[in-house]
C-alpha cells in the first residue's frame, strides 16, 4: 500500500517533467466515452487523479491533430498553439459535468466552436446573432492570415500570368485534377511534351512566387 | 515560402492521397488561397460537399476521397472553397481511416508534443493546487501550510524576483544590456518614419532603419529574445501606421510583408525560449529581416520605375 502510494505520488510529482502523461498502459483500445468517463468521475485521491490525467492524455493523442486542423483554417498561426491548449483545459475542467456521456469528438468540437465564438465576441463586443456559423467564418476570423492568404493568392495569379497562354491552360488544367491523357488530347500535345512544359512552367512560377514573396 | 499547390503529385491516386494531407494538415487555407488563384470561379457550382458528393459523403467520411470519383476530385481542387466544409466532415465525423492520413504538416508532431507537455503541467497543478469534487481529503487539509502548493509557488516567485533582480543589477554593470522591450532603434526611432516624401525614398528610409538591427549581435538568450522584441515591436507600429506616402496598394503590401516578418519574428522568439541555440536562432532572426530589407528595397525600386515610366 505504502509502495503504490509512493508510486503514485512520484509519477503525479515528476511524470509531467518527463513527458509521461500518455502511457501506454493498456493494449485494448477503449472508446473514447469510456475514457471521458473516467476523466470525468476523478475524485481528489492521488490514484484518480493520476488514472483521469493519463486517460486525458489519451484522448489527447486520439484527437488533438484533428483539433489543431480545424483550428488551423480559423485562428492565427500564432494563437494556434494557445487556443489548442485552452481547449483541451476545458475539456479537462469541464468533462466532470459538462459531457453527457455520449460522443466525446462531437463535444470536444462544440467547446471549440463556443470558444472561437467567445473570443469572436470579445474581439467584436455586439454580435450580431448568436448562431455559430455566423461568427465563425473559416477566413473572416482570422484577417491578418487572411491578408496573407490572399497576397498569397495574388502573387500566384500575377505570375500565372506572365505564362505564355498554351502553358498557363495546362497548368490551370493539371492542377484542377485533369489527367495527362485528357490534356493531351485537348491541347494536341504528346505525352512527353506536356510533362515537359508543365515541369518548365511550374519551376517559372516556383522562381516568380519565390521574388514576388520573399 | 513554400507553394503548396506546385507540390501536387502528378499520379492521380498519389494526388488524391496529397489532397486528404492537406484536408487534416495545418495548411489547407493556404492552398486553398492558391487554388483560388489557379482556377477562376466556375460556371456551374455545387453550393455545398453534400450536394457535391451526393450518396458518397458517407463513404468519403469512412474509406476517403479514393472512394469517389476522379472528377469529384477535380471538382473540388477547381471550387476549393468547399474544402473547408469537407475538412470539417473528415475532422468532426470522418471514420478510423482518417486517423491513418498523414498529413504535409510537418510541425504538427512538435506542436501536439508541446501541447501535451504543457496541458500535463497544467492539470497537474490544477490537481495539486485545486482539488476538485467536494470531498476533499482529511489528510490533504492536514498538509502543513509551508508545503502548500500556493505557499510553493509565491516562495518560488519570491526567489525568482530576487534572483532576476541581482541578475538584473550584475548584467546592467557587464557590456551587454538586454534592455526592456521598448526602443529608440530601428522603426522605434520616432525619426524613422518620415511623414511625407516620395514613396521610394519612404520605403527606403524604412529598410534603412531595419539595417540597424545588424548594429548589435547579441550572443546571450536573453539579450537577444529582448532585440528580437524590439524589433518586433516595430513592425507592429509599421503595420499599425498609415504610412502618407504610399498608394494604397503599396501600404497594402508593405503592411502584408511586415506581418510575415512579425510572425517569422514571433516563431524565432518561440525557439529560442524552447532552448534552441542563440546564435542558430540569430542567424535565422538575420535571414528573415534581410529577406525583409531586400523585399522592400526591391519594392522602392518598383515604385520607382512605374513613377518614372
Amino acid at each position: 500500500m505504502a509502495i503504490d502510494f509512493a508510486f503514485l505520488l512520484i509519477r503525479s510529482r515528476f511524470g509531467p517533467r518527463l513527458g509521461v502523461m500518455v502511457t501506454n498502459l493498456d493494449t485494448a483500445p477503449r472508446s473514447d466515452a469510456e475514457m471521458a468517463r473516467i476523466v470525468a468521475s476523478r475524485d481528489s485521491s492521488p490514484k484518480a487523479m493520476i488514472e483521469a490525467q493519463e486517460t486525458l492524455g489519451h484522448l489527447y493523442q486520439r484527437h488533438g491533430s484533428k483539433l489543431l486542423a480545424f483550428l488551423s483554417t480559423r485562428v492565427r498561426r500564432s494563437d494556434l498553439d494557445d487556443i489548442h491548449q485552452e481547449i483541451w483545459s476545458r475539456v479537462w475542467s469541464r468533462l466532470p459535468e459538462g459531457f453527457d456521456g455520449k460522443d466525446f469528438r462531437g463535444w470536444l468540437f462544440k467547446i471549440a466552436r463556443n470558444l472561437l465564438v467567445d473570443r469572436s465576441r470579445k474581439k467584436h463586443p455586439a454580435p450580431l446573432e448568436d448562431h455559430v456559423e455566423n461568427l465563425v467564418d473559416p477566413l473572416g476570423n482570422r484577417p491578418d492570415a487572411r491578408l496573407i492568404d490572399e497576397e498569397r493568392r495574388a502573387a500566384l495569379k500575377r505570375c500565372l500570368e506572365q505564362l505564355d497562354a498554351r502553358s498557363r491552360e495546362l497548368v490551370q488544367r493539371r492542377l484542377g485534377g485533369e489527367d495527362y491523357p485528357a490534356i493531351c488530347q485537348r491541347l494536341g500535345l504528346t505525352s512527353a511534351m506536356a510533362h515537359r512544359i508543365f515541369h518548365e512552367a511550374k519551376n517559372r512560377l516556383k522562381n516568380c512566387l519565390e521574388r514576388a514573396l520573399t | 515560402m513554400k507553394t503548396h499547390l506546385l507540390e501536387m503529385p502528378d499520379n492521380p491516386a498519389e494526388a488524391t492521397r496529397w489532397l486528404e494531407g492537406h484536408l487534416v494538415g495545418l495548411d489547407l487555407s493556404e492552398l486553398v488561397a492558391e487554388l483560388l488563384a489557379v482556377h477562376p470561379a466556375p460556371q456551374e457550382t455545387a453550393t455545398s460537399v453534400q450536394e457535391l458528393l451526393g450518396d458518397r459523403l458517407d463513404d468519403v467520411l469512412d474509406r476517403g476521397l479514393a472512394d469517389a470519383a476522379p472528377e469529384v476530385v477535380s471538382e473540388l481542387l477547381r471550387q476549393p472553397l468547399l474544402l473547408f466544409e469537407l475538412q470539417e466532415l473528415v475532422l468532426t465525423k470522418g471514420g478510423d481511416y482518417w486517423n491513418r492520413v498523414r498529413t504535409h504538416s510537418k510541425d504538427i508532431e512538435t506542436r501536439l508534443e508541446t501541447g501535451r507537455q504543457r496541458l500535463t503541467a497544467l492539470v497537474t497543478t490544477q490537481s495539486q493546487g485545486k482539488p476538485e469534487g467536494n470531498q476533499a481529503s482529511p489528510k490533504a487539509l492536514l498538509i502543513i501550510w509551508y508545503r502548500r502548493p500556493w505557499f510553493v509557488s509565491l516562495a518560488t516567485a519570491a526567489t525568482m524576483l530576487l534572483a532576476f533582480s541581482v541578475y538584473e543589477a550584475f548584467r546592467a554593470s557587464t557590456t551587454e544590456t538586454a534592455g526592456s522591450v521598448s526602443s529608440t532603434w530601428g522603426w522605434n526611432k520616432p525619426t524613422s518614419r518620415p511623414l511625407d516624401g516620395p514613396a521610394p525614398a519612404y520605403l527606403n528610409r524604412l529598410a534603412e532603419a531595419a539595417e540597424e538591427w545588424f548594429s548589435k549581435r547579441p550572443e546571450k538568450p536573453l539579450a537577444l529574445a529582448t532585440r528580437i522584441a524590439e524589433f518586433r515591436q516595430g513592425c507592429s507600429k509599421l503595420i499599425l501606421s498609415t504610412h502618407e506616402p504610399l498608394s494604397d496598394e503599396d501600404r497594402r503590401w508593405l503592411i502584408v510583408r511586415c506581418r510575415l516578418c512579425a510572425a517569422k519574428l514571433d516563431k524565432h522568439l518561440a525557439a529560442l525560449e524552447a532552448g534552441r541555440g542563440p546564435l542558430q536562432v540569430r542567424d535565422e532572426a538575420d535571414q528573415t529581416i534581410r529577406d525583409l530589407i531586400k523585399a522592400i528595397r526591391a519594392r522602392a525600386e518598383e515604385v520607382t520605375s512605374c513613377t518614372i515610366g
